[in-house]
């Protein structure tokens, strides 16, 4: 992923939030994270993205958090649209909930997300977690949207 | 005669004694003539034997012929007797006449118009030339010959066409004379019997020779002998069995002149006589015959066995030795019954020879034979009588059950017609047990279950393998369930013969199971509901939880940061200015996180307790006048409507029955939600109305608010399920915590909404 690129955090809990950014920040990502506190903010971004005009665009990398437990509009709608749109499906979507049914898992994978993650309870665990999406995230590449 | 005159007296003295001599010997023969017991008839010869005419006819002639002497001398013969010439007897006189021979005329019949007989004549000639006839009229004793002829040839037919076997024995005893069907019988024919040497012992089978010899023996001393059976050996070997009698024959002084037998084949006798006698001897029944007085006169062996008697004991007793039921008089009024109709047949009892007493049936027919007999055969049928006995106990056995059972029980045939039911089942249908024979269901029952009845039958017929099945039953009208068992009953040889049907009320049972089912449905919905409580509980409590845990840390980040700068002797800029972000920013952020999160958690954990609390609180459950608990709930909150700049309006409100703490909860966090929830284009306004249906109280809680999509409209009910969560204060168990009280009294609560222009909330609850 490339410095510019832009992460999407869809959480509906404030303070996960500031807990995931601190602590991708020390993981060493200092990429700009949006955040979003429901499903609904989360498409309206993401669709009024994608019908600007190209230039506007220009190559933007994306990747979304994903928390299944977010109001409004519920996490695997949210999945689920993305994935239907045409341009919007490169986004890698990482699923990072406390959800840990199988089920969840499974039909979070059938609609089209590349990772699914579980929030551990334990805060070491949780720092740890997150450094290590953190790490994952600058080694992978990303289709950017065009 | 002399010339001598001395001589001539002498002469005619001799002449006088010749003349009285000649006068004798006149009259000797005229009285010998005229008694004599035949008829004597003289005749003279006129014209040289052409005609003879009577000179003398005697007495016995007068009367022999009857006619008077005086009435024929001098007249003809032929006249006299017109048919002497067809006699024969003319011709006789002219051949004596002629001759001078005298002929005898054998017996032959004259007959003329005057005069029928049979004469036998006698002709000879006089030296005078007279011509006489002798004759004896033998008419009578023709006759009797003739008689004794026609009975001598009576008896030759009857004896030579008899069908039994007639042999004459001399009093030597040889064969006088025997008829033709001595070759039917002994195979010899009449010439070989009456040659036989040593007769009867050739014929005789050399078993009986003994004895026939002694029978014979004794019948040429003049015995008589009957039913006499011995067996014969045919000429050709075969044996038959004959019976024989013979009577001594005496002549007319009583001297005997031998004996007649009299013989016949009685082998088809006998062979039915030895097959009766086996059959009856053989058979497994017992066998008597007794005379009309009682008393026994045969038996056979199955009958001693039967009784414990031997033959001899049997013999010298009689019935009422052996029946141990009847009285004398039953007995012999039993006995006149079978003489009416020749034959009876009915069960009594005897009494054997060791005390014991047996059931018997008897089967008994009248010969009317000698002076009456009776033939009786009998049955031990105490086996089967005990057999009956217990299978009438077992059968009243079943009876009394089938009559005590509360259980209904019925048969009915292949085409599902009723045979028999039990009390049971009669009084439900208001007849007696026996009515229901010919009936079908159609004729107790509404036509659709009838029908429905008959087709199981038909199926389970069919098929031949039992079911129960659970069905509807109408009993004085109430409907009722009732457990049916239908069994197909089979012959031995397996084909169904009918149906068993036995049903029993499961109203009661089927309620409580209704009961029960419904009970289980709430428990697994409760199950259910606290399982995702106690998820949702979980997750939402986690929640919190890792900011607690996460901010707790960045905290402990912070002091270290700043610890690390206190002690380092070289103050960078950038350490100031972390140490400064650290106190001015991060840790103030991260103090507001765990006291938000300890907040939400004991939100949470309130919300929790009060669930579980709605459970065990105990409910006052009375008549609510709900227009003072609203205006009460509206006050309580009156300070939220103002800040909110909304208007609350209430109408008149029906009672219901409650808890009043619990119901202005309800309504008053339905107004809470209402304030929660506005739009901000437009003031809120909250209008609260009901109405009263049935037996129900209708409220509602009508808002202008941002109103609810379809999608969220049952979620909202869910445990922690929150609409706006951060936007709005709440710990999401609001409209449960509503629900469950809603339901615990017995009440409904639902919403209609549309987003963008508000919701109403309904409730239902009990007003009687």
């Amino acid at each position: 992923m490339r410095k510019d690129g832009i992460i999407l955090i869809a959480e509906d809990n404030e303070g996960h939030f500031e807990l995931i950014r601190k602590n991708l920040l020390r993981a060493g990502i200092c990429n700009e994270m949006l955040h979003f506190a429901d499903g609904q903010e989360t498409l309206d971004f993401l669709f009024k993205m994608s019908k600007k005009p190209e230039q506007e665009r220009n190559n933007q990398e994306y990747i979304l958090l994903l928390d299944i437990r977010i109001p409004k509009v519920g996490g695997f709608k949210v999945l689920e649209k993305i994935k239907q749109d045409t341009e919007l499906k490169k986004i890698p979507v990482i699923i990072l909930t406390v959800v840990d049914a199988p089920h969840a898992i499974e039909r979070c994978h059938n609609l089209g997300c590349s990772t699914y993650i579980v929030k551990p309870t334990k805060y070491e665990d949780f720092e740890e977690t997150v450094q290590k999406i953190g790490r994952f995230l600058s080694v992978i590449e990303i289709a950017s949207l065009k | 005669m002399k010339k001598n005159d001395g001589k001539a007296k002498s002469l005619s003295g001799k002449h006088k004694q010749a003349q009285k001599e000649l006068k004798l010997s006149e009259i000797k023969f005229k009285e010998l003539f005229d008694n004599v017991s035949s008829g004597v008839a003289v005749y003279q010869a006129k014209n040289d034997g052409e005609d003879f005419v009577f000179v003398d006819f005697n007495q016995a002639a007068e009367r022999i012929d009857k006619i008077n002497k005086e009435e024929l001398i001098g007249k003809s013969v032929l006249e006299v007797f017109s048919s002497v010439e067809d006699f024969g007897l003319f011709e006789v006189f002219q051949r004596v006449w002629k001759t001078g021979k005298a002929e005898h005329h054998p017996v032959s019949q004259y007959k003329d118009e005057r005069i029928v007989g049979w004469r036998d004549n006698y002709v000879y000639k006089l030296p005078s030339g007279e011509i006489v006839a002798i004759y004896d009229d033998i008419t009578e004793r023709k006759r009797s010959e003739q008689a004794l002829k026609m009975s001598e040839q009576c008896f030759q037919a009857i004896a030579d066409y008899s069908y039994f076997w007639e042999i004459w024995i001399s009093p030597a005893g040889r064969p006088i004379w025997t008829n033709p069907a001595v070759q039917k019988v002994t195979g010899y024919t009449i010439e070989e019997i009456m040659a036989m040497q040593d007769y009867p012992m050739p014929l005789v089978h050399e078993k009986d020779r003994a004895r026939v010899a002694r029978a014979f023996r004794s019948a040429l001393n003049g015995s008589s002998g009957r039913e006499f059976e011995f067996r014969i050996r045919r000429k050709e070997g075969s044996v038959i069995w004959a019976e024989m009698s013979w009577q001594p024959i005496y002549d007319k002084k009583s001297n005997s002149i031998g004996h007649r037998a009299s013989v016949r084949d009685i082998t088809k006798r006998r062979y039915a006589e030895q097959k009766y006698g086996t059959i009856i001897q053989a058979a497994l029944d017992g066998f008597w015959i007794c005379d009309k007085s009682g008393r026994i006169l045969d038996v056979n062996d199955s009958l001693c066995s039967m009784l414990g008697y031997n033959r001899k004991e049997l013999l010298s007793m009689s019935i009422s030795d052996i029946d141990a039921l009847e009285t004398n008089k039953q007995t012999n009024h039993r006995v006149e019954k079978v003489l009416k109709s020749q034959y009876g047949r009915f069960e009594t009892r005897h009494r054997c020879k060791n005390g014991r007493i047996i059931d018997v049936e008897v089967s008994t027919n009248y010969i009317d034979f000698e002076d009456g007999q009776f033939f009786a055969s009998f049955r031990d049928i105490t086996s089967r009588k005990k057999a009956e006995e217990a299978l009438q106990e077992s059968e009243e056995k079943y009876k009394t059950l089938l009559r005590n059972v509360p259980q209904k029980i019925f048969y009915k045939d292949l085409n599902s017609v009723y045979v028999l039911c039990n009390e049971s089942y009669a009084s439900d249908l208001n007849i007696q047990p026996d009515e229901i024979k010919g009936k079908t269901d159609y004729d107790f029952h509404p036509q659709e279950l009838a029908t429905k009845y008959r087709t199981d039958d038909k199926r389970i017929v069919q098929s031949g393998k039992m079911e129960v099945v659970e069905e509807g039953y109408v009993k004085d009208g109430e409907e009722l369930i009732v457990l049916t068992l239908k069994a197909p009953i089979t012959d031995v040889k397996g084909n169904t013969i009918g149906l068993l049907g036995i049903f029993w009320d499961i109203t009661d049972y089927k309620r409580v199971e209704q009961t029960r089912d419904k009970l289980n449905k709430e428990l697994e919905a409760k199950n259910k509901e606290l399982k995702s409580i106690l998820y949702a509980a979980s997750h939402d409590l986690k929640s919190p939880l890792v900011n607690i845990q996460g901010f707790g840390h960045e905290l402990s980040q912070s002091c270290k940061l700043i610890r690390s700068a206190l002690v380092s002797k070289d103050k960078t800029q950038d350490m100031e200015k972390a140490v400064d972000n650290a106190l001015k920013k991060d840790i103030p952020e991260a103090l507001d996180f765990i006291l938000t999160s300890t907040e939400k958690m004991d939100l949470l954990l309130s919300g929790l307790l009060d669930l579980c609390r709605l459970d065990t609180t105990v409910m006052n459950v009375k008549l609510i006048d709900m227009n003072t608990m609203m205006a009460d709930a509206v006050a309580n909150i009156e300070y939220q409507i103002k800040e909110a700049a909304a208007e609350v309006d209430i109408e008149k409100l029906p009672p219901c029955l409650g808890d009043v703490s619990q119901i202005s909860r309800v309504f008053s966090n339905l107004l809470t939600n209402a304030l929660k929830f506005l739009d901000e284009s437009r003031p809120g306004r909250t209008h609260i109305y009901g109405s009263s249906r049935d037996n129900q109280s209708i409220y509602c809680v009508e808002d202008n608010g941002i109103g609810i999509a379809p999608e969220h409209q049952e979620k909202i009910f869910e445990i922690f399920y929150q609409l706006e969560p951060d936007k709005r204060k709440g710990e999401g168990l609001g409209l449960t915590i509503v629900r469950r009280i809603i339901e615990k009294h017995n009440g409904k609560i639902w919403v209609e909404s549309k987003l963008g222009k508000g919701s109403k909330f309904f409730i239902s609850l009990p007003s009687v």
